[in-house]
């Protein structure tokens, strides 16, 4: 807003709100894009937290072993789903339904077998990534609905702070592949540009199709006046209601079969069969319907999918569970266009269908917008540091905003790694050990907000960069010390989703180290307290502030 | 899996031609500025590259993938080179000259591998 009262052009009117609904959500934002990122390796953080795991080896995978340890286990199920490990797991997950058990999660029993030998392995209590994920919609400690619409508003505004922030960058091709280091807040400024010009396709859709996935929360009216309030009735229709079961009548089967268990057929023809035909993904899940009865049927899921209309669905192949002989597959149920559009906007976001590559630019591209959120917070305080000399102090707001970035940007990467480092130093047997694990990050994280509080800026980002590099980079050697598979023995077995997590510790690690070490000596030409993050400023403050008139002209 | 690392190195290749056409950072790369009819022609061999890259996605993935694949790939190489104009100018531009004949060797081997599967 101009304080001589004249007319604002759009260009500033947009500026402004680009700075301040960036700040205000800033925080949040960050958090969200933060563990969102993490999410895109939910399988893997979980493997890594349960070293137990980590004695299967994908690469030993029988799964005929697993068919037979299921007969064991489960007898009397209606269904066995065995989904197989691979890129992204170490063990086979086993779950399965028994008859008549309630609808949904609540009636789903779980178990992990060992890849080689089908044995079952009872790895600790741990959310795992799980927590992350749900944390970066749905926050934590309070009723899920809330959670939601703080999220939902927060990723409205993502979307505003996007849309101005096109219009405030002037020079958009111009600057495309433009950094310019150790020019303070030019610096800053252009990190912040590039990082959001970009990615820009990708900020675009994950904070649109963020908006589609909480829909169902922020506007429900739709839906209740179709269905009637049957929510229920409605996700079903939008997957595309599944093709529908083989005639099960459970009733009649347990009575017919009972105590005359019907062996299943041989898996490892089925399993060849399907390799052959699907090279390059392989199998990915094995479905057992009423197995131990004469009408059992194996079906084989590929691995992975081929597009996202579909929301990243492979294909399949049914056999009979007692012949062995291949029967036709139910056609998949058509997409219909309104599905298709919710699919193809909504399947990046998810990353369901991503292979290793895919999901590796996914990652990169959140990372890159984590970066962008940084900067941008970051912006604001060195923008505001000619402000502050003149005045002589620094007013209390500022301050505000410079401890909230430092806790929120370094403090949640000490979070995250005290995290993971819980799940390895809290003891097994720990009762409500899964939730002392969160308890660990939230403690963690509000040390972090008490020491920002108490440092001075500079020496606050420093030491808390300083140490979450320590704790990234002491993870993979913390790992084969309490049980798990360190990075020799998991790339030796080829156990790529164990040895990935430590080897993006060891580059977190890195990354927050440089920014530490650049932190390291204190600016040379300020006597005052506290100027931003690493070294543009350090390097020389007065050259930082001889760039500023060139850079007022194109930031807000 | 190749072909994705060939779309990359296309694309990389395809923005340096872009940037090439840029008088900021013509200096950069090739230490003097160009004719304004070199950029055009800079500027239209970046865009062949970069359609190039997309189709090289479109070999792997299916249509809707290969648009994801593509945008991320775009990404990744562009910020490649913002990062090396900054900090190695003179990097920038070899890395960009020695992509193409490998991305030319890789699609001679595939080509290779794909006749050798044909006759087997």
């Amino acid at each position: 807003m101009r304080a001589d009262g004249k007319p604002e052009g759009l260009r500033q009117s947009m500026a402004w709100l680009h700075t301040w609904s960036g700040l205000l959500l800033g925080w949040l934002l960050y958090a969200v894009f933060f563990t969102g990122t993490l999410s895109y390796f939910l399988d893997e953080i979980t493997g890594w937290m349960k070293p137990e795991l980590h004695a299967s080896v994908p690469a030993r995978l029988a799964p005929e072993r697993a068919v037979e340890r299921m007969a064991q286990l489960a007898p009397d199920a209606a269904t066995w789903t065995l989904t197989l490990p691979g890129d992204r797991m170490t063990a086979i997950q086993a779950s399965w339904r028994d008859k008549g058990a309630a609808q949904g999660r609540a009636g789903t029993k779980r178990a992990e077998l060992d890849a080689a030998t089908g044995e079952v392995i009872v790895p600790r209590e741990t959310r795992g990534g799980s927590f992350l994920y749900r944390f970066h919609f749905e926050l934590y400690a309070m009723p899920r609905v809330w959670g939601r619409w703080i999220v939902g508003i927060a990723t409205m505004v993502m979307f505003v702070a996007i849309i101005s922030g096109v219009i405030t960058h002037k020079k958009i091709f111009t600057d495309f592949f433009t950094f310019r280091p150790r020019k303070g807040q030019r610096s800053w400024l252009d990190a912040h540009n590039a990082t959001a010009v970009l990615a820009l396709p990708f900020h675009v859709v994950i904070t649109f199709s963020g908006l589609l996935l909480l829909m169902a929360t922020l506007m429900p009216w739709g839906v209740d006046a179709v269905y009637k309030g049957d929510t229920q009735a409605y996700f079903a229709e939008r997957r595309g209601a599944p093709a529908a079961p083989a005639p099960r009548a459970g009733g009649r089967d347990a009575v017919a079969t009972a105590g005359t268990a019907v062996p299943l057929a041989p898996i490892a023809p089925m399993l060849a069969q399907a390799r052959a035909q699907w090279p390059a993904h392989g199998v990915g899940s094995i479905v057992v319907q009423q197995p131990g009865t004469p009408r059992a049927t194996v079906e084989l899921r590929e691995e992975g999918g081929r597009s996202l209309v579909n929301r990243g669905a492979g294909e399949r192949m049914l056999f009979d569970g007692v012949s062995g002989e291949r029967r036709d597959a139910p056609a998949p149920a058509a997409v219909s266009a309104t599905s298709a559009v919710y699919n193809v906007l909504t399947a990046p976001h998810l990353g369901r269908f991503a292979g290793p590559a895919l999901r590796w630019l996914l990652f990169l591209a959140g990372v890159v917008g984590t970066t962008m959120a940084a900067t941008g917070m970051v912006l604001w305080v060195v923008k505001r540091l000619p402000e502050r000399q003149k005045r002589g102090h620094t007013p209390r707001g500022h301050r505000l905003v410079e401890v909230l970035n430092v806790a929120s940007i370094a403090g949640l990467s000490i979070a995250t790694a005290a995290y993971f480092w819980s799940n390895r130093g809290l003891p097994v047997e720990l009762a409500q050990r899964a939730d002392w694990e969160i308890r660990c990050f939230f403690i963690a994280w509000a040390l972090c907000g008490l020491h920002a509080v108490l440092r001075p800026h500079r020496s606050a980002w420093r030491e808390q960069l300083g140490l979450a590099a320590l704790m990234f980079a002491l993870l993979p050697v913390l790992n084969p010390l309490t049980g798990g598979a360190g990075l020799a023995r998991s790339i030796a077995q080829g156990q790529w989703s164990v040895a990935g997590f430590d080897l993006a510790m060891l580059v977190l690690a890195a990354l927050h180290g440089c920014a530490a070490f650049r932190l390291r000596t204190p600016p040379r030409a300020q006597a005052r307290p506290s100027p931003a993050r690493p070294a543009p400023m350090g390097r020389s403050g007065s050259a930082a502030l001889a760039a500023q008139p060139q850079a007022q002209e194109q930031s807000p | 899996m190749i072909a994705a690392w060939m779309a990359l190195a296309v694309a990389y290749a395809g923005f340096a031609a872009l940037g090439l056409a840029m008088d900021r950072h013509q200096p950069q790369l090739i230490g003097r500025t160009l004719a304004p009819r070199a950029n055009r022609l800079c500027q239209l061999a970046g865009g062949l590259l970069l359609a190039t890259s997309l189709a090289l996605c479109m070999a792997t993935w299916s249509t809707s993938v290969a648009i994801v694949g593509w945008l991320g790939l775009l990404t990744v190489a562009a910020l490649a080179l913002g990062v090396l104009l900054a900090f190695a100018p003179r990097v920038a531009g070899l890395l960009a000259l020695a992509v193409l004949p490998m991305a030319a060797v890789m699609a001679a081997v595939m080509g290779l591998g794909a006749m050798a599967r044909a006759m087997a």
